[in-house]
């Protein structure tokens, strides 16, 4: 395809609605895994920084009409934190908008439910683990400018999940 | 409504990676009050409340999971009818609680309406 031909496919998408944008979407997806099968590896469908440039499309009134979108200052930053910080064999989390305009990570580590909600304003989080089967909790804040917090929550994921054990 | 009754719960695109949901979407969020809609599922189908939804309301939805009113009253949460709203309306009131405790109860209710699954599924959101 010519450069000429792709830049008026990319002209077209404004016109799109979010529900064609999202079929769009998925298509390509299909594509690329498609295409990544045949070149290799597929990526993790956790992928955190696919997830994070996907949260960006976020605009604001995105929940109902009121939700905040993450800002995009905040993004980079997290994206940089973690890509630094979260080691390669812990689980990828999930990762979901707050509708104040943050994000939380997510974990499903049976029988743990784990959540971590990250505010940009002041590179806080709040961390919360419930043992679904004995109703333990935890709840600790972190301060993701120290790495001795970015420690302290690999070691936790690390002791739920056994990984390393 | 009896205690078998299921709520029926609409989901934000946003709020599903991977098909998975995320434990917000089982407790309010600020515009909430304190309270979370849902509908009464011996009132309307969730294929039916799904279109209502979406349709009527003009909101987003990808899907449709439920909880059963004992399963509210297990984590201490009083459900109502409110049908000022819509005739189908009603809600899961966390007034009593702090947001750590409606955390704990979001996850659990997640947990249940997850291991019921989907009962009304659209496609995979943002």
């Amino acid at each position: 395809m010519t450069q000429l031909e792709f830049d008026h496919i990319l002209s077209s998408i404004d016109a799109l609605s979010p529900e064609q944008m999202r079929r769009l979407r998925g298509e390509l997806d299909a594509k690329l895994a498609t295409a990544a099968g045949r070149a290799g590896p597929t990526l993790d469908p956790l992928d955190v920084t696919s997830r994070l440039d996907a949260l960006r499309t976020l605009r604001d009134g995105w929940l109902d009409g009121k939700g905040v979108a993450p800002g995009a200052s905040g993004l980079d930053w997290f994206a940089t934190a973690f890509n630094e910080s979260y080691p390669d064999d812990l689980p990828s989390p999930y990762i979901y908008p707050v509708a104040e305009g943050g994000i939380q990570l997510e974990w499903s580590i049976r029988p743990h439910e784990i959540s971590l909600e990250i505010h940009f304003s002041d590179h806080s989080a709040a961390w919360h683990s419930l043992d679904l089967e004995t109703d333990e909790e935890e709840h600790r804040p972190l301060n993701l400018d120290d790495s001795g917090d970015w420690n302290w929550l690999a070691g936790r994921l690390r002791a739920l999940s056994g990984v390393g054990a | 409504m009896t205690e078998t009754t299921l709520l029926l719960r609409q989901i934000n695109p946003s709020f599903v990676q991977q098909g998975r949901v995320t434990s917000q979407a089982f407790r309010p969020t600020p515009k909430d009050q304190q309270k979370l809609s849902v509908y009464d599922g011996d009132l309307i189908s969730a294929p039916d409340s799904w279109a209502h939804f979406t349709q009527i309301q003009h909101l987003q939805s990808i899907g449709v999971l439920g909880v059963t009113v004992q399963e509210c009253r297990n984590e201490e949460l009083v459900v109502r009818s409110s049908p000022e709203h819509f005739a189908e309306h009603a809600e899961i009131d966390f007034l009593e609680f702090t947001p750590n405790q409606c955390e704990k109860k979001g996850k659990r209710l997640r947990s249940a309406a997850e291991a019921r699954g989907w009962l009304h599924r659209v496609e995979e959101g943002v």
